[in-house]
């Protein structure tokens, strides 16, 4: 135990550490994708202090499917517009939140919720409803047109389909 | 009358609580239908009780500020003969020539009423932004790493982190960013810290833990408040070389994460008693 | 945290003093206008509110339509009913917005209404489950529905002034409010039952 919350600590360190991360871009370029983003980043706050607020691995499956679904709303945005490099932009960060935490999460949970109790059919549902986004997120990345020959595109799509196989029932 | 033109009559009228005489009459012999009145008058004052989140004062405020001293508004133009157009133009102009500047004015006639009020209106055009936002990445890379964190202790390194992100944004664009940009940030800073973040220290406290664990937990929550206080001092040494508008902003940056420290500070000491 | 009946800024009923008001801002007195935003922001963000089931979208929808009241007052009649119109210019607004906003809400309803988020924390006499239920249900009712039961029954409006709101007639503004009624007495029958009952009821 001594052990785990000293390498925290460590971990905590580094973390702040690393929050310089790589030479900033200019200011200019800076405020104009912040003016762009802004709305987005303040969900993305919001959902971050609710994921903070979860309790057990379901409360946090679905506060991290509303990151998720974010995300996804913008993907749709940016497919409507056909704007390749930000379609790319939202597939990427969409599909890294649910690799690395959405799937997780639910796997997770699934193994401390028992099965058949009211939670159960919760976590089911919030599956099910994960899965379904997923693939209303795939399908609304276009692949025809300027945006679905830009070859940016062509790969997001592939990572995602590799993703789907994960979300089979 | 029978039972079913009753009970749609009630469920008709402008407020189903007032029961016209008409249909006492059949109410007085039939339960049934005595009944449905009950649920009728129950579900309109349920409905009128319906609960709705707080409407946002500041946002009345600020629009009641902008009307009452601010530039003049205007919307986009209407269908009218260019020459027309020109002098309702001139005519609005003069009569607000106390507010407005010439150049200030033939600005908001070429960025339009949305831009003084940048929050919400027209949704950004993605078609001219500029890709791949590493301030973006960071904050979804947040967003995943709560997700992640199960305790008390692993959920401060995220959010001290967060805020960490925020507080360096503010200061980064300082002198670029409109002063509703940076409010913005600062708003989200001090939901991260006073909110997100004491919560999470309270909870550590929660938790009996041997004393080398009471050790580490203190070692963390002095780092953090050690962060916050590296903040504060930053954020006050920009405090005189950003613009006059950003400076109120950032002197909140600095506030939150003081105020930040003392709560930190007030949990433990509440921690300390309760040990005792 | 509020409730619909809040106690609001008071209405009067046809009264002088923001007959007054109007003129004034029709003359170009923008403080007069201030007022009457004080008078009605509350009031139409909550009902804009139910609408969109989304902060931001209804906070951005009453602030665009105050302002969009204020270019038009000198088209306003008056001696009309200032809210009805008022709300309108909202209808208006909102409809727009969601034809065009399609699938950009920027928090989906079923993930949103959280009970802290809807001030059903503190409950009188109402238990939160109920609320929350009822909450549902109106969420669940189509815009068309929802617009019209809510103008009828918070904001108090008459038959034809939600006729006028929301640009239809009369008759149809009373169907749309017993339809809706009609709707949530069946969906709702369990929580409508007097207290004694649904306790013997329920398992």
């Amino acid at each position: 135990m001594r052990r785990a919350v000293l390498t925290l600590i460590a971990m905590a360190l580094c973390a702040w550490v690393s929050a310089q991360g790589p030479a900033p871009l200019p200011a200019e370029i800076q405020v104009k994708q912040f003016k762009t983003n802004r709305i987005l980043i303040e969900n993305l706050v919001d959902h971050g202090i609710d994921l903070s607020n979860a309790d057990d691995p379901l409360e946090r499956a679905k506060a991290c499917r509303q990151t998720a679904r974010t995300l996804a709303n913008y993907l749709e945005r940016a497919a409507d517009a056909e704007d390749a490099e930000r379609i790319a932009e939202f597939a990427t960060l969409y599909g890294e939140v649910v690799r690395d935490g959405l799937v997780p999460i639910l796997e997770s949970a699934r193994t401390i919720i028992p099965n058949g109790s009211p939670r159960w059919s919760e976590l089911q549902e919030t599956s099910r409803k994960a899965a379904a986004d997923f693939a209303e997120a795939r399908k609304c990345i276009p692949t025809a047109g300027k945006a679905g020959e830009s070859e940016k595109v062509k790969a997001v799509l592939a990572i995602l389909a590799e993703m789907q196989a994960k979300f089979a029932p | 009358m029978n039972c079913q033109v009753v009970q749609n009559k009630i469920i008709a009228l402008a407020d189903p609580r007032l029961i016209p005489d008409a249909l006492r009459e059949h109410l007085a012999g039939c339960a049934a239908c005595r009944d449905w009145a009950q649920q009728a008058a129950r579900l309109e004052r349920l409905l009128e009780g319906l609960p709705a989140p707080a409407a946002p004062a500041d946002r009345k405020a600020a629009l009641v500020e902008q009307i009452t001293f601010g530039a003049p508004i205007i919307t986009r133009p209407l269908a009218m003969p260019a020459g027309q157009r020109e002098s309702r133009f001139a005519a609005f102009l003069q009569r607000n020539a106390v507010v407005i500047a010439g150049l200030a004015a033939a600005i908001l006639i070429a960025v339009g009423v949305w831009n003084l009020f940048p929050r919400g209106g027209p949704k950004p055009d993605l078609t001219q932004s500029i890709p791949d936002d590493p301030f973006l990445k960071k904050m979804v890379a947040r967003d995943l790493a709560l997700a992640k964190a199960d305790t008390p202790a692993k959920r401060l390194v995220v959010l001290g982190g967060m805020a960490e992100d925020l507080s360096i944004q503010a200061r980064s664009l300082a002198r670029v960013a409109s002063a509703d940009e940076l409010r913005d940030l600062a708003r989200w800073y001090d939901k991260v810290v006073k909110g997100a973040i004491v919560k999470q220290a309270e909870k550590m406290h929660g938790v009996t833990l041997t004393p080398a664990e009471v050790k580490a937990r203190a070692e963390m929550l002095g780092a953090l408040t050690k962060q916050l206080g590296d903040t504060a001092a930053e954020t006050d040494q920009l405090l005189n070389s950003v613009p006059p508008d950003a400076k109120p902003v950032l002197q909140k940056i600095a506030d939150a994460a003081r105020d930040g420290q003392k709560l930190i500070g007030v949990v433990e000491l509440r921690g300390e008693k309760d040990k005792n | 945290m509020t409730r619909d009946t809040d106690p609001l800024p008071a209405e009067p009923t046809g009264s002088t003093e923001e007959a007054e008001w109007i003129l004034a801002a029709q003359t170009g007195d923008r403080s007069a206008f201030a007022r009457l935003i004080e008078r009605y922001w509350d009031r139409l963000y909550r009902w804009l509110y139910h609408l969109t089931r989304d902060r931001h979208t209804a906070e951005d929808l009453t602030q665009e339509t105050f302002l969009k009241a204020l270019a038009a007052i000198a088209s306003f009649r008056p001696g009309s009913n200032f809210r009805a119109w008022v709300f309108r210019i909202g209808h208006n607004n909102f409809v727009n917005q969601k034809r065009s906003e399609r699938r950009t809400k920027h928090q989906l309803p079923e993930d949103a209404a959280s009970p802290e988020a809807l001030g059903l924390a503190e409950s009188t006499t109402e238990n939160r489950e109920t609320l929350e239920a009822v909450s549902r249900a109106v969420d669940d009712l189509p815009a068309d529905f929802r617009a019209a039961l809510l103008l009828r029954v918070n904001q108090g409006l008459s038959f034809r002034d939600v006729a006028k709101v929301l640009k239809t007639t009369e008759e149809t503004a009373r169907w749309r409010v017993f339809k809706a009624r009609q709707k949530l007495m069946k969906v709702l029958a369990p929580e409508l039952l007097p207290p004694g009952a649904s306790e013997s009821v329920s398992g």
